[in-house]
């Protein structure tokens, strides 16, 4: 009698997968790093704009720059007009200012019922037209501000 | 230039005058179209009677202020254009 060798088909061992344990760590370890370095980026980015808008020593910039900024557009609106008064008298060339002037802008295209606002619209845009240094984002709204009725 | 009320025309003609009417204690208004301000004293009786600016023209705004800062007061005055 002779013995001889046979062969069977079987399927090819697989690698042992990660158990389910360990692979949940890694998710929940990748997870906790990126929402750190998100969170740590965001605070960088935030804090760079808050720690400029800390007090500046003159009142009446703070305040302006608050309402530039922070304020609700609803508040923004009902200052409309001293905002942009004293932006042009006695602040040309403060950055945020320009912002919220720039919100007054996109709130008057924005909100047809916008108390006041023809008259809104035309004092932003005689400024626009005769400030030269008027941020290009801000003078870009002068046609639409002027189609204003 | 201190504070006091402010009270003056809706409208003005182009190439006319403006007269607004100041109690209190301003002792001057601001009067600008958006460019450089031009400053009136304030008489006695308060009021104050000056030309619209010139490049005032139709559908534009003549401000006009007392006081400073954010207590500062404000009217606008539109101009109406001479007819065609």
């Amino acid at each position: 009698m002779r013995l001889e060798p046979v062969y069977l088909v079987a399927p090819k061992p697989k690698p042992p997968s990660v158990p389910t344990r360990r692979a949940f760590l890694l998710a929940g370890g990748t997870l906790f790093v990126g929402l750190g370095l998100g969170g740590a980026c965001g605070y960088a980015a935030g804090s760079g704009v808050l720690s400029e808008l800390e007090p500046t020593g003159n009142a009446e910039l703070d305040e302006l720059r608050r309402l530039a900024v922070r304020a609700p557009i609803e508040e923004l609106m009902d200052q409309a007009m001293l905002f942009l008064d004293l932006l042009r008298n006695n602040y040309p060339e403060d950055p945020f200012l320009w912002q919220g002037a720039k919100r007054i802008g996109e709130e008057l295209l924005d909100n047809p019922a916008a108390a006041n606002r023809r008259a809104k619209a035309l004092w932003l845009r005689q400024l626009i037209d005769r400030v030269g240094h008027c941020p290009d984002g801000l003078r870009a709204l002068a046609p639409e501000l002027a189609r204003i009725r | 230039m201190q504070g006091g009320e402010l009270t003056g025309p809706a409208t003005a003609p182009e190439g006319g005058t403006i007269t607004v009417e100041v109690s209190g204690n301003a002792s001057e208004i601001d009067v600008s179209i958006g460019g450089p301000s031009i400053r009136y004293p304030v008489p006695a009786d308060g009021k104050v009677t000056f030309p619209v600016p010139a490049g005032a023209t139709g559908g534009m705004l003549v401000k006009v202020s007392i006081g400073e800062g954010l207590k500062r007061k404000l009217i606008f005055v539109e101009i109406i254009g001479s007819a065609p």
